[in-house]
């Protein structure tokens, strides 16, 4: 009972830290709007304070799943404006993510140089 | 049809599109070549090209250039490559502008002529097995149809026009400009640019938003957004001064803008013009059609200029303000 009662203070000591972070990353005072507002799309794509929290917590915990060090996860989430993080936690596996490296198998290998040696595709050369 | 004959058909296809050979760089461009010789070259290692194409564009603005330093903040070791959005959020937290171009091949060959390299994301293989890859474009050669880039191990690789453009294509035509603060891209687009800039806001230094927005204003006069967006660079570099001076003539022209009203009036209630300030708070929650949403924000505002001491300073009458049209 009394541990239950320990955790639930931790929890709510833990929740009110992290809205007061969260809080401090709003650039300006409270008071002035920022210049997204003049966006064309600010009414679609701006979150509110709650969700924008939420992004960058889903985002920093995406981030940690790819092996980035938590440090770094915060500070990149920190630079990714409303649009990017709504994105990359949405569609985190179906986005480009440029590497330059040959990872391929069998069957899609032989193709790849069919289609290197016909000239459709740069895979090697570009290495 | 199963996934090899897809496959073959349409690299069938393809064939047949790369069998004419007609020139693919504009004949307009004539004999031009153009060749961006002094920028830098670091080449890639392991998957890691985007790291290296972006110290190619950062050492070519004169900033420090350590692809192993950008690791930390662009690779992902889970997909063992780097997204778009994070290449630009780096561009940002160095003070310099991420200009995504538009897809369109005239804008990319004016971007090279004006002397900015372009990164760009290439598509090596086909859609359905897409092998993704950041590259830097250097130049092109119109004469012998040929483009220029920085890419992997190679300094100077001459691809051809055509394979370059299937390969960018396929990449839905991706390019960034990283542009120093203060310069405009050639054949910029407003709202482009201005979304650029404002993405950097709270993560870039407020000097380099001063220049960039700067810039903005003075090319697109008209444009509320790029004047609002300097009033709060000044601000968030504490010249309150010119801020203020920003918003003013902002609602000058535009009485009707609920951001002008509020951030001006918050600026008055801070050098202690309490007066001017709920004046121009009440006068924008009583006579414009504002949504919710505006209206909680004018009503924060008036609560905290309510609360703020009350300064014998040079305040501004809280009537003339709000009468004058224009």
């Amino acid at each position: 009972m009394k541990f239950r009662r320990l955790s639930g203070l931790l929890t709510s000591l833990t929740l009110v830290l992290s809205l007061t972070l969260a809080t401090a990353v709003q650039p300006a005072a409270a008071a002035m709007m920022g210049t997204a507002e003049l966006a064309p799309d600010a009414r679609s794509e701006q979150l509110e304070r709650v969700d924008r929290f939420l992004a960058r917590e889903q985002v920093r915990d995406l981030l940690l799943a790819q092996g980035v060090a938590q440090e770094d996860a915060r500070a990149r989430v920190a630079a990714l404006s409303d649009n990017e993080l709504a994105m990359i936690s949405r569609h985190l596996d179906e986005l480009p993510a440029g590497a330059g490296g040959l990872a391929l198998i069998g069957a899609v290998f032989v193709i790849l140089v069919i289609l290197e040696i016909v000239g459709v595709t740069n895979v090697f050369k570009g290495l | 049809m199963s996934p090899l004959c897809r496959v073959l058909a349409v690299a069938g296809a393809l064939l047949l599109t790369a069998c004419s050979r007609a020139p693919v760089l504009p004949p307009a461009a004539g004999a031009e070549q153009v060749e961006l010789d002094a920028v830098p070259f670091f080449p890639q290692r392991d998957y890691q090209c985007g790291p290296a194409a972006l110290a190619t564009v950062f050492g070519h603005l004169g900033r420090a250039a350590d692809p192993d330093a950008l690791v930390d903040e662009v690779y992902l070791p889970g997909k063992k490559g780097s997204l778009q959005v994070e290449l630009k959020a780096a561009a940002r937290r160095r003070g310099l502008v991420p200009y995504p171009l538009p897809p369109d091949l005239e804008v990319l060959l004016a971007t090279l002529r004006s002397g900015h390299p372009v990164l760009v994301l290439q598509n090596l293989g086909i859609r359905r097995w897409p092998q993704w890859h950041f590259a830097v474009v250097v130049g092109f050669d119109a004469a012998a149809d040929t483009f220029l880039l920085r890419s992997g191990t190679t300094r100077r690789q001459v691809l051809a026009a055509r394979k370059f453009l299937a390969t960018w294509e396929r990449a839905d035509r991706w390019g960034l400009v990283v542009l120093s603060p203060g310069t405009l891209p050639p054949r910029a687009e407003r709202d482009r640019y201005l979304r650029a800039v404002t993405d950097m806001e709270g993560i870039a230094p407020p000097a380099a938003l001063i220049a960039a927005f700067d810039v903005a204003a003075e090319r697109w006069p008209d444009s509320p957004w790029a004047r609002a967006g300097l009033g709060n660079a000044y601000y968030a570099a504490g010249n309150r001064a010119a801020a203020e001076a920003q918003f003013a003539a902002l609602l000058r022209r535009q009485p009707e803008s609920v951001l002008a009203r509020n951030n001006l009036a918050q600026l008055l209630g801070e050098r202690g013009c309490r007066a001017a300030a709920l004046a121009l708070l009440n006068e924008g929650l009583a006579s414009h059609p504002i949504d919710d949403r505006e209206r909680a924000q004018l009503q924060v505002t008036r609560d905290e200029v309510a609360a703020m001491p009350v300064s014998a300073g040079n305040c501004p009458p809280p009537a003339a303000r709000a009468k004058s049209p224009h």
